[in-house]
């Protein structure tokens, strides 16, 4: 069967705006460096509404577009497009399928996967190889504790999802172009059972949201005060960076589940990452730790979050906050 | 109408150390827990039960070991009604696919509930995927991520679902199932008289057979995937400390990065 199967799907997602996720341009990347070393082409698969830019699809390596429009509203159409998305790849027959592990990816992937009956791994943070041409997913498991390294030996293709802003976005300067294809498939009526009755978009703009952000300052369960979090939020606007926290901060309800940086909330890579009040649980740190520059800030000299810091200060995450401020500030007017 | 829960028997995954040398697991003291989010999918059906008079019976179902009972009686203690443990030495090594598939045949045992709440996922493999293929093998409809239930009939659910970006309000007709993500981190903890009716209930163990399992689709055999290798996850291990003394040494430090920084930028 495996010889059969050819080529690389990175399988794209859009946002509420019909634009491509910074995601489905990583693994369309992703695809493009694994295409290079086993000498097959890649093709991204949209579905959406409008057709998208195609030159900046091309623009990261893929050899084909093939797109899926949208017929139904719903937003988040799991049902619909796990089929159409199995339709694609069983007419493609690749090797390897891609998705975004976003909320949507990590339920639409598992249902295609089940429907081709064929192997999937979750929330991979690498890819390899092997010497049997064979996929090796490699993803972090037991809370960020170990990872994983697991290939699908006999059944094909061979899927995974990608977390999101792990792998890297490529980018050629050269004009690139290539195919496009236009498919279109009868939805049976067993796969329009959800309807959506409503919409609610968090207010974060693109500016605030912590996968955008280069510099990210993130409150754990050692910020007990509102006014810590608040002067928290006041320091992360002054230095141009975006507020996150850790799964305890959500719970309490203090910071929304769109900011919550970890195992089961976002995997974040920016420029800097300052950790205040966070003690580093496993399931955070793999959220984070391929940050550039990590700074951490923590009461307890034994916390788990210096093991991956780069610079560490045993101190009251309040304290803290109010002498950076008052150092950047005093360093502004002295110019 | 009937509800199935869907339950994990997890280790602690924030206690658990990592032999660096060796890669593997440390199990000695690591206590065994039911996934959190397996409990809130569990608080979520008891809530539902006392809400809307329709629900007749709850059923916990986890596939394991002949320990993994335990997780069981512990979610009957929370207020499942009963609890069926799908064990057979066939089953092991089973990957998610496997598991959904086993767990599935549990669930037909039953005459398939209206209605299988799952956690989101499980806090040790971490991979969010057997709801979505049970929701396949059993041809069901899937709502992810499920805040609230706002409308249960025996014909259809209106649930609200959080995505990163926002919440939909998804209706759908039943059977269907239902994942959830998150809940309150207040532990119950249920009553004396609770725990002892769960120590006396009877738990259904489900052999391969009894369970109506394909010998080609359980365990090792029927997974697609395998693990060829583990190691520890890296750690840096470098870092520079500062305290209460000198924090202005610090601050010079990413002073410098947060300039680098902007320097990329412009």
């Amino acid at each position: 069967m495996s010889e059969m199967n050819r080529g690389i799907v990175a399988v794209c997602e859009t946002d509420g705006n019909e634009k491509l996720k910074n995601v489905s341009f990583e693994i369309i990347s992703e695809g493009k460096r694994l295409a290079d070393i086993t000498g097959e082409k890649v093709t991204a698969v949209v579905m959406a509404e409008k057709k998208p830019e195609l030159s900046d699809i091309y623009a990261c390596g893929a050899d084909e577009i093939v797109f899926v429009r949208k017929v139904s509203s719903l937003l988040y159409d799991i049902e619909s497009e796990s089929w159409l998305a199995s339709k694609v790849i069983e007419k493609i027959k690749p090797s390897v399928v891609l998705f975004g592990a976003t909320d949507y990816g990590r339920i639409l992937a598992p249902k295609v996967a089940a429907i081709c009956r064929c192997g999937i791994t979750a929330d991979c943070t690498s890819f390899e190889i092997n010497e049997n041409k064979k996929l090796v997913q490699i993803r972090p498991a037991l809370g960020g504790n170990i990872l994983a390294h697991i290939i699908s030996p006999h059944t094909m293709p061979q899927m995974a999802s990608v977390r999101p802003s792990v792998l890297k976005k490529m980018k050629t300067e050269k004009e690139v172009t290539g195919h496009f294809v236009e498919v279109s498939f009868d939805i049976p009526e067993n796969r329009k059972k959800v309807k959506e009755l409503k919409r609610e978009s968090f207010e974060a703009n693109d500016d605030d949201k912590i996968e955008n952000g280069r510099i990210i300052v993130a409150a754990g369960s050692g910020v007990t005060s509102r006014e810590t979090l608040q002067l928290m939020n006041n320091f992360a606007k002054l230095i141009g960076g975006v507020s996150g926290c850790s799964r305890k901060l959500v719970e309490s309800g203090w910071m929304p589940h769109s900011k919550q940086v970890g195992q089961s909330g976002k995997t974040v890579s920016p420029d800097i990452y300052i950790a205040i009040g966070i003690s580093g649980a496993s399931q955070h740190l793999a959220g984070m730790k391929t940050s550039g520059k990590i700074i951490a800030v923590n009461n307890d000299a034994d916390a788990d979050i210096f093991s991956v810091a780069d610079i560490g200060f045993v101190m009251d995450g309040n304290l803290w906050l109010k002498e950076m401020m008052k150092f950047l500030e005093n360093r502004q007017n002295n110019g | 109408m009937k509800v199935a829960v869907l339950v994990k028997q997890v280790p602690r995954t924030d206690k658990i150390k990592i032999d660096k040398e060796s890669g593997t697991l440390i199990r000695k003291g690591v206590e065994s827990i039911l996934n959190p989010y397996c409990e809130y999918g569990l608080d979520l059906a008891v809530s539902l039960k006392k809400k809307y008079g329709i629900i007749e019976e709850i059923t916990a179902f986890t596939m394991g070991p002949p320990g993994a009972e335990l997780v069981l009686r512990r979610s009957i203690a929370l207020g499942a009604d009963k609890g069926v443990l799908l064990s057979d030495k066939a089953f092991s090594g089973a990957d998610c696919w496997a598991t959904a598939y086993t767990l599935s045949c549990g669930l037909k045992t039953m005459g398939n509930p209206k209605l299988i709440i799952c956690g989101k996922q499980a806090i040790d493999g971490d991979t969010a995927q057997v709801p979505g293929e049970i929701s396949e093998i059993s041809g069901m409809p899937v709502l992810p991520y499920v805040l609230d239930i706002l409308e249960l009939t025996e014909e259809k659910i209106v649930v609200v679902s959080e995505f990163e970006n926002g919440t939909v309000t998804l209706e759908t007709s039943l059977p269907a199932v239902v994942t959830v993500g998150s809940g309150s981190n207040i532990r119950r903890i249920p009553s004396v008289n609770d725990v002892l009716k769960a120590y006396e209930s009877e738990i259904v163990v489900l052999d391969k057979t009894k369970a109506g399992c394909n010998d080609t689709d359980i365990g090792l055999k029927g997974s697609p995937t395998r693990v060829v290798k583990i190691e520890p996850a890296f750690s840096k291990g470098d870092c520079e400390m500062f305290d209460d003394g000198n924090f202005n040494e610090g601050f010079e430090k990413i002073k410098v990065f947060l300039m680098e920084n902007n320097d990329e930028e412009n």
